[in-house]
């Protein structure tokens, strides 16, 4: 999950464990560097520019 | 204005299933592209052998914890727990979005959020009725089954633009509509029209209502907008039942505000300790939140049986797929809602409009009486975009290349003479593909 990318575009995915941590209370991400960088990569790929303007980001 | 634009919340960027589907399927991806070959499609899910009739039943703003066979102790939903215990309930099925019109385009359309249309909750201007519109030459589930065959309505809100801007239920497939168009106008269920097939329809005694009005919205009237769209459902099923037809019901229950009729009220009211709502700015005020809330999911639960009724009276029940879901989680406490006292979104972390669990995952129930096997769990992750592929593999009609969702039919085709292990590990037969729809954890999710 990344939240508040409006503001920084390039901010820190976070990662949860749901099958240990259902209630999301522990960030994985710092434990687990390549799995959060798989992730940005990912999620900036998987979007493509949107005729309003407001939705591009 | 609202609190979907609230800035406090509304800023989000990519949908985390979408992200887990792809990773666990980078993992397991060897795993599972053998089990696709290896899996024999069950013929009773043969594209175009039956037709089906589907009805997909969308809440609105209901939580993850709503429902009694999603842990719910305080309200009484015993129609959507015995549809649970008749078919199929998913633990981790996610709706498109956490708020509500672009949760509804990833479900009309098959795109995710970095690809869909309609990317959040937008007024197409202000003062003005609708939100923003679908782009021109979008492709919608109701299209591509009209195409195939299917007559095709929606009952309820549509929040997808309106009919001078081509972007209309009529213009996006559906024959028939009846309910809002637009999202703000949801906000009460005593409205002064609800649209018919693109033109208002007046409805008796209710207060004027007017966008951008300041100040809270009148607490009741006389016709109750719920009511009359079940109505309409009901009426359109038989008026099709001779011909394969899609369903798509949009309650607008429970979303604020808290209004409900005094037939379901009196069920809750001096059930609980309340704290009058005497200052909403935006919703309608009541005296016993508490109450109104657990009323109103009750009523609509009320709403399901009789559908669900009415499909066996018609002896359709055999013949028909219907699920439900929600359109996000829960909202925060707003306006007299209670999510921690319910525990609206049982145990998971935030709210609609937020990414976190508790906005975004949905009860989901499959039912489908012979074909999905009864009392049966799913842990399969799917979502909302999901959803077009998989109804145009049950109906034969032939999806988009350019769609993110993947059928989850097969997870549904529990043998119901298999034993517990049936695997729903496969691909997608209606992108046909290979990419393969899995469960995130690699176990089977089809029955336990």
């Amino acid at each position: 999950m990344r939240e508040q990318v409006k503001r920084d575009r390039n901010s820190t995915p976070e990662l949860y464990n749901l099958a240990r941590d259902p209630g999301e209370t522990a960030n994985v991400a710092q434990d687990n560097p390549g799995l959060a960088a798989k992730a940005a990569a990912l999620m900036k790929a998987a979007r493509s520019p949107s005729s309003e303007p407001q939705w591009n980001f | 204005m609202l609190p979907d634009s609230s800035p406090r919340w509304a800023l989000w960027a990519e949908f985390r299933p979408h992200l887990r589907h792809t990773l666990a399927t980078q993992g397991l991806g060897l795993l599972m592209a053998a089990c696709a070959f290896m899996a024999d499609y069950p013929a009773l899910f043969a594209a175009q052998a039956s037709r089906p009739n589907i009805v997909f039943i969308l809440a609105d703003d209901l939580g993850y914890g709503d429902l009694g066979c999603y842990g719910q102790t305080k309200i009484r939903t015993p129609n959507l727990d015995r549809m649970a215990a008749e078919g199929m309930r998913f633990t981790q099925f996610y709706t498109g979005c956490p708020v509500c019109a672009p949760s509804r385009c990833t479900l009309m359309t098959g795109k995710h959020l970095g690809h869909a249309t309609v990317r959040n909750n937008m007024q197409r201007g202000p003062g003005l009725e609708g939100q923003h519109r679908m782009e021109a030459g979008t492709v919608t589930v109701a299209q591509l089954l009209k195409k195939s065959g299917y007559a095709t309505a929606i009952v309820g809100k549509w929040g997808l633009g309106m009919p001078e801007e081509q972007s209309s239920p009529l213009d996006f497939g559906f024959d028939h509509h009846y309910g809002y168009l637009c999202q703000g106008m949801a906000h009460t269920f005593y409205p002064p029209y609800l649209w018919r097939d693109n033109k208002q329809e007046p409805l008796a005694g209710n207060p004027p209502y007017t966008y951008g009005q300041k100040g809270p919205i009148e607490p009741t009237g006389q016709t109750y907008s719920a009511d009359l769209m079940t109505e309409d459902a009901l009426r359109w099923v038989r008026g099709h039942r001779d011909q394969p037809f899609f369903l798509y019901i949009a309650s607008t229950i429970p979303h604020l505000s808290l209004q409900v009729p005094e037939d379901s009220l009196a069920e809750y009211r001096g059930k609980w300790p309340e704290t009058p709502l005497t200052n909403s700015k935006h919703y309608s005020n009541h005296d016993t939140p508490r109450a109104a809330y657990a009323a109103m999911v009750t009523r609509l639960d009320r709403d399901v049986g009789r559908l669900l009724s009415l499909l066996k009276e018609l002896k359709l029940d055999e013949n028909t797929l219907v699920m439900f879901g929600s359109d996000n989680g829960a909202v925060f406490p707003l306006s007299g809602t209670d999510p921690e006292f319910f525990r609206s979104n049982g145990p998971l972390r935030g709210y609609k409009q937020q990414l976190w669990e508790g906005g975004i995952r949905t009860p989901f129930i499959a039912r489908w009486p012979g074909k999905i096997k009864a009392g049966t769990t799913s842990d399969h992750i799917g979502a909302y975009w999901d959803v077009l592929p998989t109804l145009c593999e049950l109906a034969g009609a032939p999806p988009p290349a350019d769609i993110d969702g993947l059928s989850f039919l097969r997870c549904c085709s529990a043998d119901p003479a298999s034993s517990n292990t049936t695997t729903c590990i496969g691909n997608s037969t209606a992108k046909g593909d290979g990419r393969p729809s899995a469960s995130a954890t690699g176990r089977p999710c089809a029955s336990r």
